[in-house]
């Protein structure tokens, strides 16, 4: 293959590149010490801010608000996990479960050509007007792409959609070498796509930086002397990418602006957290046997149960199969009982707190999928990640994984432009990305336009 | 449909006399009201009667006749009803003043030569600035500031009416303003593109060795 940018355009348009995981305050250092000079020279030529992830904040969630303009509420998607109430049964929910319909459909519809690669939670594929490439959770190539005329394409430059994560799990030098050749082989992709195919909005994602944060870090910030510099080279080579790549081909497109932007910030990973233990100690959470390994396997005297990261839900009469709670006597209290004690609890042997806070479902949902949401979400303080596992006998346990998501560190940068907003989140992308592509936002977006 | 597709908002024609608003207005009117979506129309008959009654040909009147009618757009609309204006509404300013305190209001920009739009209309009966266009024009004898970014501009001398309806109504239904009349379901998507038994185990795995469930 040959990647040769050729095409000049002065059509306006938009690119987004995302970064999944990617926290502010880690750029700005790495910019700092000059690891990441592109982008520094690049992100003095606009607005660069902290920017907040939604509740929880994990990928599914984030990128569906990100390509929705709602929250979860909005859009139906809660998690990595979640259970059918009626049932109980845990399924994994995809673009399928998605109640509404992406950015890229709607303008779509308005005769915009967009291009999408990567982006989680777009399996399987919705048509468009133009070409998408779905990402994580995408079972394989063959069920990733609309239109499939294209996936012939892909399989022939050996396009993947993610890295080896059983493998990477045991084996840290494969995964570098796997995440090497899957994100330049990505990067190839996109310098084709973005100079072949004529589109008003381009969104590339990178998976690949969420990967390395999860599986390096720690190595990372204790200075490993195989793996540190490997991250850090990894990050150089986005940075080249932006660098020698993409600001180029956007010379030839003058009227095309510019996003780089994360859905979540990251921070180095201490112990994990199981909720599921704590309800159980405290008698609010009762399984049928020991051998149980998910909430599907709750006796019907349970009151409250949790599913990965940090969402707790009631047992409430009329919504699950067994409810015991009623939802006008009983709940609130019963909320505000598990709230405090969340509130409370300690890692024994540092006794710092675990959760910094705990929010109501009401106080961050609202929408037509509200029924779908947790009754309660906690989050916890940096370095404790929550597990759903129903099945450990200790809280807090050590883990072999080495970063975890957090809340308020993701980063916005919107090149010639000022950010026009304090405190914002990815719920304010979406109208910000209409307002760049000279659209009037739609009425029913949650944010705010931050230009 | 949802509460969203349920709120009001202003569909607002401008264009030059004789350029089509009306004609076009009325037919959008008809179109939403099919939906089953509450809509009312302003536009010559309504507005010169009674809204701008009184006011003159100066830039002053002019303005404050769209404002009015933009102020009478921002109640219908508040209030769940859908409000469609058709005023020359020659006055950028005052259109842009009309779109910041309505919200969710679209512009449609009924284009057509000047030419044309005088060879339309008909001299004995001007109708004045406030416009109308439904028995014929004012003339267009005043400037007219041109949207420089409307949701849709439909060029009625080189489309028909029917293909300009049918994108106004498109981009109302893209943004989520009025529901389709097929409404589409996540039901229709085809069973092969649901993940197989084994494909979710496969995702599950995944998200497992990622410490994600």
């Amino acid at each position: 293959m040959v990647f040769k940018l050729k095409r000049s355009s002065k059509k306006r348009g938009l690119f987004v590149l995302s970064l999944d995981g990617v926290p502010f305050t880690f750029l700005k250092e790495q910019m700092s010490k000059g690891i990441l000079p592109y982008m520094k020279r690049l992100f003095e030529e606009g607005g660069f801010r902290r920017m907040n992830s939604v509740l929880p904040p994990i990928s599914s969630v984030a990128w569906s608000s990100y390509m929705t303009g709602k929250n979860p509420a909005g859009h139906n998607i809660f998690g990595f996990i979640d259970r059918d109430p009626m049932s109980l049964k845990l399924f994994v929910p995809t673009g399928f479960n998605m109640k509404c319909k992406t950015i890229w459909e709607r303008w779509s519809e308005e005769g915009k050509r967009v291009v999408v690669m990567n982006v989680p939670v777009t399996s399987p594929p919705r048509p468009i007007n133009g070409i998408l490439i779905s990402g994580f959770l995408a079972p394989s190539i063959d069920k990733a792409v609309y239109p499939p005329s294209f996936i012939p394409v892909l399989k022939e430059w050996g396009y993947q959609i993610d890295v080896d994560v059983q493998r990477a799990r045991v084996d840290r030098r494969f995964f570098l070498e796997d995440l090497k050749r899957t994100t330049q082989m990505r990067l190839k992709a996109a310098e084709w796509l973005m100079d072949q195919e004529d589109w008003d909005f381009f969104h590339l994602h990178i998976m690949g930086t969420d990967r390395i944060n999860h599986y390096l870090w720690r190595r990372w910030e204790d200075g490993d002397p195989y793996f540190s510099p490997a991250f850090e080279e990894y990050y150089k080579s986005i940075d080249q990418f932006i660098g020698l790549s993409l600001i180029p081909f956007l010379e030839s497109r003058k009227d095309t602006a510019l996003m780089i932007m994360s859905d979540h910030g990251f921070c180095r990973l201490k112990k994990e957290v199981f909720l599921n233990t704590w309800l159980k100690d405290r008698g609010f959470l009762n399984l049928k046997s020991d051998r149980a390994k998910s909430v599907e396997d709750i006796e019907p005297n349970t009151k409250a149960y949790s599913l990965i990261p940090g969402r707790i839900y009631i047992n409430l009469k009329g919504r699950e199969p067994e409810g015991i709670v009623d939802p006008d006597k009983g709940y609130k209290a019963l909320l505000e009982n598990l709230k405090a004690g969340l509130l409370q609890l300690k890692d024994k042997e540092t006794g710092e707190r675990l959760i910094q806070a705990v929010y109501l479902r009401d106080e961050v949902y609202k929408g037509p999928y509200i029924n779908q949401a947790p009754d309660m979400i906690a989050l916890p303080e940096n370095g404790y990640d929550i597990k759903g596992n129903v099945d450990q006998t200790d809280l807090v346990q050590e883990t072999d994984m080495e970063g975890m998501h957090t809340f308020d560190d993701a980063f916005l940068f919107i090149r010639d432009h000022e950010i026009r907003a304090d405190a914002f989140s990815i719920l304010d992308i979406t109208p910000t990305l209409m307002t760049l592509l000279g659209l009037h936002p739609y009425h029913d977006l949650d944010g705010h336009s931050l230009i | 449909m949802t509460d969203a597709e349920n709120r009001g908002f202003t569909l607002w024609f401008t264009g030059i006399p004789g350029s089509g608003k009306t004609t076009l207005a009325e037919m959008a009117m008809n179109e939403i009201h099919d939906r089953g979506v509450k809509a009312e129309l302003l536009d010559g008959d309504v507005i010169e009667l009674n809204l701008n009654k009184g006011l003159g040909y100066s830039k002053d009147d002019i303005i404050t006749g769209i404002k009015r009618v933009g102020f009478v757009c921002h109640l219908l609309s508040r209030n769940g009803v859908v409000a469609i204006a058709s005023a020359t509404s020659p006055y950028r300013e005052a259109r842009d003043e009309n779109r910041r305190m309505i919200g969710s209001f679209v512009e449609v920009f009924v284009k057509c030569p000047p030419e044309t739009c005088a060879k339309r209309c008909s001299k004995d009966v001007n109708k004045g600035p406030h416009d109308t266009g439904k028995k014929g024009c004012d003339g267009g004898t005043g400037p007219y500031e041109e949207p420089l970014n409307p949701d849709v501009i439909v060029e009625t001398d080189r489309e028909t009416r029917e293909d300009g309806l049918a994108r106004i109504i498109k981009k109302l239904e893209a943004m989520g303003y009025i529901p389709k009349k097929e409404k589409k379901t996540r039901g229709a998507l085809q069973k092969e593109e649901i993940y197989s038994v084994e494909e979710e185990e496969k995702i599950k795995e995944r998200l497992k060795e990622l410490g994600y469930i």
